[in-house]
């Protein structure tokens, strides 16, 4: 018990500690680079680099563009297209497809933003669907769940979802349109993204990982500490014999405890 | 009465001794995991800088023996049992929150565990008996989480640093607890694959 019990509060502050930081995950063994913002949070304002563009020229064969993606060169948005996604140039021209991070965009009308906004452009027509995927910046939140778009400067900004992604820290989405895009949360009341930051959102789910971490990590402690102590005892044992014949014969007072000897 | 560590080494040294190798221990591991991380930004190198990292970072056990590292076999079934039970408690916040999890690319991978054991044998191994020797088992806790979390300052985010710090702590008691690292380095390794 002296030594199980440390073991499960281990846990549980472990529980608690790792469920502070988004995506409730302590250490990674390649940990996301510090996001790029165009207009960073004021404690990031010193250390903030500007985040960076992508281009990309798509080759045309046959009359039909081909398949590729395009990344801005610090990895914080991509564009996954299949072959004949854009509408091939009549001369056989190649087609450009850009993405810029953008200061200025349309109002987010309640939106709340988990990184930057996103101008995808093509020199040709979109046809057919393609996949936008954006990094999130923000590290205290839960994970943003959808991504937004906005056909152009003027036009409202609507949840085109999400869809299954694999990489960590990243939100992706089909879109039918290019325009603008962000990752972010939908209107809602503040106080839900708010409060699940620090994970107060949940109440009664913290405390249960919590005790489910310490009691698993007691029980699988118990074997090992016990095999220990049975490996302790026999050397305990051997470095104090039992006394034969009675010690104190002189009449002396016993000592409060027993001492080994060396 | 405390029961006899039957894991800390046998020979008592010196208190300057002891001061000595815990502190040049702690040293070596921070510059090593802070050159490591350096190194691992270069693309071209990073997959090497991880290996070589992760290999020095275990080269500090050569001076311990294997019952002073919590390296034995004895209950082996037990504490790969426990291992996977910490593992599995690692990456416990993360799964409940519904966060992906993906696995890394095989390289990767390997680079992965060459870390998480070099880190284990290095933090909860050399430098927790070097610390329990010279101040007793409750610094050695304390210390290899705060030198460990250090070890991590220019890799992670800043925000994450409390997290690392309690994944060390837990880790640290258990290798107390149980005088075992087999778990410790099963659970990281399983941490560090989940990225």
């Amino acid at each position: 018990m002296r030594r199980t019990a440390p073991l499960g509060a281990a846990a549980a502050v472990y529980v608690i500690a790792a469920w502070l930081v988004a995506p409730g995950f302590f250490d990674g063994f390649a940990p996301p680079a510090p996001y790029h913002w165009v207009s960073p949070p004021p404690e990031l304002k010193n250390s903030n680099r500007a985040p960076t563009s992508g281009l990309a020229t798509i080759a045309v064969r046959n009359g039909s563009t081909e398949a590729g993606h395009v990344f801005t060169t610090d990895q914080q948005a991509a564009v996954t297209f299949p072959s004949q996604s854009f509408e091939a140039p009549p001369n056989g021209a190649s087609v450009t497809l850009e993405i810029k991070p953008v200061p200025s965009y349309p109002d987010f009308g309640g939106i709340v933003p988990a990184g930057n906004v996103y101008l995808v452009s093509a020199s040709t027509r979109l046809v057919s669907p393609v996949v936008v995927t954006l990094r999130y910046g923000s590290q205290k939140q839960d994970p943003p769940s959808q991504i937004f778009a906005a056909a152009n400067s003027s036009a409202g900004w609507k949840s085109i979802g999400s869809i299954n992604n694999v990489v960590p820290y990243t939100v992706a989405a089909s879109t039918q349109t290019l325009g603008y895009f962000v990752a972010g949360y939908p209107p809602a009341p503040p106080a839900t993204a708010a409060s699940t930051a620090s994970g107060a959102g949940s109440p009664p789910v913290l405390p249960l990982v919590a005790l489910a971490a310490a009691v698993l990590v007691v029980l699988a402690g118990i074997p090992v500490v016990a095999a220990r102590r049975r490996a302790v005892r026999p050397a305990r044992d051997e470095a104090e014999p039992p006394p034969a014949v009675p010690q104190n014969l002189g009449g002396a007072k016993r000592p409060g405890r027993r001492r080994g000897r060396r | 009465m405390q029961p006899p560590h039957i894991d800390s080494p046998p020979e008592r040294l010196g208190v300057q001794s002891a001061a000595a190798r815990a502190t040049a221990i702690g040293v070596l591991a921070l510059c090593l995991e802070w050159a490591r991380a350096m190194a691992a930004r270069q693309h071209e190198i990073a997959l090497v800088s991880l290996v070589v990292g992760g290999v020095a970072l275990g080269a500090l056990g050569l001076g311990f023996t294997a019952h002073q590292l919590g390296l034995t076999r004895s209950r082996l079934a037990f504490r790969l049992l426990g291992g996977l039970v910490l593992g599995a408690v690692l990456l416990l916040p993360s799964a409940v929150r519904g966060s992906p999890l993906p696995l890394i690319p095989a390289p990767f991978a390997v680079a992965a565990v060459g870390v998480s054991v070099g880190e284990e044998i290095a933090f909860r191994g050399a430098l927790f008996a070097a610390i329990e020797s010279w101040l007793g088992p409750g610094a050695a806790i304390l210390g290899s989480s705060l030198v460990f979390a250090a070890g991590h300052l220019l890799s992670h985010p800043p925000q994450f640093l409390l997290a690392v710090t309690a994944m060390g702590l837990l880790l640290a008691v258990w290798r107390w607890a149980c005088g075992d690292l087999v778990a410790p380095i099963v659970a990281h390794c399983i941490a560090d694959l989940a990225l």
